[in-house]
């Protein structure tokens, strides 16, 4: 399971820290469950005006983005990752997102495999 | 007296040569800005080489974006895209060549710049080695009719046969690489429609004549079904978008395979259609336009070009706000998600046509003894994960005609470093 941590939050930071993808990457690295997922550092998810912006996503499945993230909120990135990974479709509604995610869900993108119309 | 041999030794590495072959084990020499050998190599040729050890790492071409535009600059609307001044524009472009290397992109074709010589100059400053960026084959203006343009303040204008080949050779004048027609509407103006054509076959083969003669290449904005045709009638050599093209223009395309190169741009359609909503434009707006309709008959289409072997490369049209720059390799992942691509035909449409795209098909875009040396040290294996080349700390070398642009250290970073911020210009100016 993918685990997308944009690496430009706060996007409009004149000081261009990043800091919200280190701190989440390293939360996510402490985590004992952390080592299940494949985190990339992307260079932004479209997100950024409510930034603090992360994506859940794999082959076949809809990528979900959440904004408005912290490095406290890694856990509940780490639980929707699994729960993600664990539905066929990766839309929300047919997976379980966590309680603290759920009004921070900030895009859906759909996949459309070979008869996906 | 003898001129001294740089070399490099990539060693231990699995070689992704873009031949089609699976990986294989093996070492890469580089020489000077060469690949000298590849596999096997002689001990003695390796004599006084710099190792890298590969520890199993993924060496590869570096990539190519066959849809560029230095001067977008990641603005939130299209008007954005001409009111920065010159000055802070220039530097802006600057940034986005540097953006490209750093996320492994060592081939970019300009497919128009917002203001007159701002591809042209990033493309001299490079090849002079003033700036760090991709080999770049530079833009100019769009041309667009009138009331054709999208967005009037970086377009250039020309009416009829004779006001296109005046246009193409202002614009060779300059020094562009390749002309630019904007034939087509999109949608997000509100006002011109993707499935509007505004060009006349006059206008077009006046224009694909002209910079023919002079030795230029020519790409087109074309999304309607008929502005497709319009393009492989006239030899229109590289067609972005290509969204709406019907059974007709479909084979025409594969007729005329052996020449023309389609560029999508699929990311725009997906992010356009399902993640800008931050930025004002969500999901039901841009459904409401017809970007949900232009996006299933685009992967439609482009599935169908993929099925018959018609030169499907990609490029997105990156630099919107939703968009950025530095995001360009999720084109690989739509590439294989959503156009029925095998992350392998993915990894060659961005390598070694994206040789074919830059005219040197003989020593770009493979892992092959006697091409240029543009190579990505890959920790990981894009072949199982496309989405791996989306992270640039994953990206631990990369080299541009034999040099390195970038180094990893031997132990990789735990944390992402600073990343620099593409967005600089655009808030000094607001």
């Amino acid at each position: 399971m993918t685990l997308l941590i944009c690496r430009t939050c706060p996007r409009y930071d004149s000081r261009a820290t990043g800091d919200f993808g280190r701190a989440l990457a390293e939360a996510i690295a402490d985590h004992p469950a952390g080592s299940l997922v494949a985190v990339r550092n992307v260079q932004c998810l479209g997100g950024c005006p409510d930034h603090g912006v992360a994506a859940v996503d794999g082959p076949g499945k809809a990528r979900v983005r959440f904004s408005g993230l912290d490095a406290g909120d890694a856990a509940a990135v780490l639980a929707a990752a699994a729960a993600h990974d664990s539905c066929a479709s990766g839309a929300p509604g047919d997976w379980e997102v966590p309680a603290e995610l759920a009004d921070r869900i900030s895009s859906v993108t759909p996949k459309r495999g070979p008869n996906g119309f | 007296m003898p001129v001294p041999t740089n070399k490099i030794l990539f060693r231990g590495v699995s070689i992704l040569d873009s031949t089609g072959a699976d990986p294989y084990p093996g070492d890469v020499l580089v020489e000077n800005d060469r690949i000298a050998a590849v596999g096997d190599v002689d001990p003695g040729a390796t004599e006084g080489a710099r190792v890298i050890e590969g520890r199993g790492r993924t060496l590869m071409s570096g990539l190519c974006d066959a849809h560029t535009h230095f001067s977008w600059n990641n603005s939130a609307d299209l008007d954005g895209l001409g009111t920065l001044p010159v000055e802070e524009h220039l530097l802006f472009c600057i940034e986005s060549a540097r953006t490209y290397i750093d996320s492994g992109y060592t081939m970019c074709l300009g497919a128009a710049s917002a203001k007159d010589r701002l591809d042209v100059v990033c493309r001299d400053a490079i090849n002079a080695g003033r700036i760090p960026g991709p080999r770049y084959l530079a833009n100019g203006p769009e041309i667009a009719v009138t009331g054709g343009a999208l967005i009037k303040s970086i377009t250039k204008f020309a009416d009829g046969p004779e006001g296109m080949r005046r246009a193409v050779r202002e614009l060779i004048d300059i020094g562009v690489d390749q002309i630019k027609l904007s034939m087509t509407g999109e949608e997000i103006t509100g006002t011109q429609r993707a499935e509007d054509t505004y060009f006349s076959d006059e206008e077009t083969a006046a224009a694909v004549t002209e910079a023919h003669r002079r030795g230029k290449r020519v790409c087109a904005h074309a999304r309607s079904a008929e502005s497709v045709k319009m393009c492989v009638r006239n030899k229109v050599d590289i067609i972005y978008h290509a969204s709406f093209t019907d059974a007709e223009g479909m084979d025409m395309l594969e007729a005329n395979k052996d020449w023309v190169f389609v560029a999508p741009g699929i990311n725009w359609l997906v992010a356009t259609l399902y993640e800008a909503e931050s930025f004002g434009f969500p999901q039901e707006a841009a459904e409401a336009v017809g970007y949900k309709k232009e996006l299933d008959q685009a992967i439609k289409g482009l599935r169908e070009m993929h099925r018959r072997g018609i030169r499907v490369l990609p490029g997105g049209d990156y630099g919107f706000a939703w968009t950025p720059h530095g995001t360009y390799a999720r084109d690989l992942e739509h590439f294989v998600e959503l156009l029925g691509f095998t992350p392998m035909e993915a990894i060659i449409s961005a390598t070694a046509w994206g040789g074919e795209i830059m005219l040197r098909p003989d020593e770009l875009g493979k892992v092959q003894p006697g091409y240029l040396a543009d190579l990505l040290l890959v920790d990981g294996d894009p072949l199982a994960d496309i989405t791996v080349l989306q992270d640039r700390d994953r990206l631990d070398y990369i080299m541009k005609d034999g040099r390195f642009h970038k180094e990893a250290a031997d132990e990789p970073a735990p944390t992402p470093p600073n990343p620099g911020s593409a967005d600089r210009n655009v808030a000094a100016s607001a």
